[in-house]
């Protein structure tokens, strides 16, 4: 399934959001992150049961130094 | 109106003790600090000086940013690992946001990442001055008020912003002195002064900050805090501006409550006009 992960295009069998974090090497259980998918926010209680579908545009995002 | 300055007894002459100036707390958003620095995190020569400037600032609020994770790194980026939540309060924002709709999606993954309800609410017009797009920042506060946010608007120095972001329900205002990262100082003091005449919630001056007397200036004007962030990571010590901002901030909170005097264009004499030696007493 092509999807599109932090502005970038991925490749991933990963069916629900959760799969897709522990293919890309992400712990979903971290603190500090959070995801949208097309546009809107997913709450992490959510994650398992988000299916992603063809062409999702997915945003990771955490905190970084900023003013 | 000032609960913080020692009072004279009018009977004796003696000066009451000086109250602590801890007891003039900065109340925002329903939490109350002893701080009025709020300390950026960006640009700073290493995340060690980093961490040092936030301790020598006495800042108990930080700001952070929210930007896509680095997926080649998953263990890198982040900057949660020097900042210790147990005492400093995140101030999220959502710079590098040009539209409501960005804006208030970015709030939303901040306060879902970081589990705080304060948002620094961003919304640039145009890339060479960063100054706020007023129409964008006032949609997406709108919003963000409804959606349960305390938001805090970096906007312009205009009273009119300020009354309508305090009308929708913001926490506070947060003009700004020059444009971000100038170290201008404070172009339009003027306008900074009708603002906190005019409105109720605190006023906090975020950005155009350059150097400890700007910040000093800030407070002397009535502001209720400053934020700032390069004039103390692009010092040539970053952890001695962040002291010298605290000292100035303080100094010139006192100075605000105390009342200065008024400016005069001749001279007063301080030391007594009688009693001068070689003269005839009249």
């Amino acid at each position: 399934m092509q999807l599109q992960l932090n502005g970038s295009p991925v490749e991933s069998v990963a069916g629900t959001l959760n799969d897709l974090l522990l293919d890309r090497g992400v712990d979903p259980g971290q603190p500090g992150i959070a995801v949208a998918v097309n546009g809107e926010l997913i709450p992490r209680s959510e994650w398992k049961g988000h299916r992603l579908n063809e062409r999702d545009d997915i945003e990771l995002i955490t905190a970084m130094q900023g003013g | 109106m000032n609960n913080i300055m020692s009072t004279r007894d009018s009977g004796t002459g003696q000066v009451e003790k000086d109250e602590e100036i801890g007891s003039d707390t900065f109340n925002l958003a329903g939490r109350a600090y002893r701080s009025r620095l709020l300390l950026g995190t960006s640009r700073y020569p290493s995340p060690r000086i980093m961490v040092d400037a936030m301790e020598a600032s006495g800042a108990q609020l930080v700001t952070v940013s929210i930007r896509r994770m680095n997926l080649a790194d998953t263990s890198s980026g982040s900057i949660l690992g020097y900042i210790d939540r147990s005492y400093y309060d995140l101030l999220p924002n959502t710079a590098g946001c040009y539209t409501a709709k960005e804006a208030v999606l970015t709030a939303k993954l901040a306060r879902e990442a970081l589990e705080t309800e304060l948002i620094k609410v961003e919304v640039i017009g145009d890339e060479d001055t960063l100054l706020p797009d007023v129409e964008e920042l006032l949609k997406a506060c709108q919003e963000l008020v409804r959606a349960g946010f305390q938001v805090l608007p970096y906007c312009n120095d205009d009273l009119i912003t300020c009354l309508k972001l305090q009308d929708m329900g913001c926490a506070a205002v947060m003009p700004l002195a020059a444009p971000i990262g100038s170290g201008m100082g404070i172009r339009n003091p003027y306008n900074l002064q009708i603002i906190r005449q005019r409105i109720t919630i605190p006023m906090i001056i975020d950005a155009g900050i350059g150097t400890a007397s700007d910040a000093a200036r800030a407070m002397e004007l009535g502001a209720d805090a400053v934020l700032l962030n390069t004039a103390v990571a692009g010092a040539h010590h970053p952890v001695q501006m962040a002291r010298g901002m605290r000292l100035a901030i303080e100094g010139g909170r006192l100075a605000y409550h105390a009342g200065r005097i008024p400016t005069r264009l001749y001279a007063v004499a301080s030391s007594p006009t009688e009693g001068m030696i070689g003269r005839e007493n009249p």
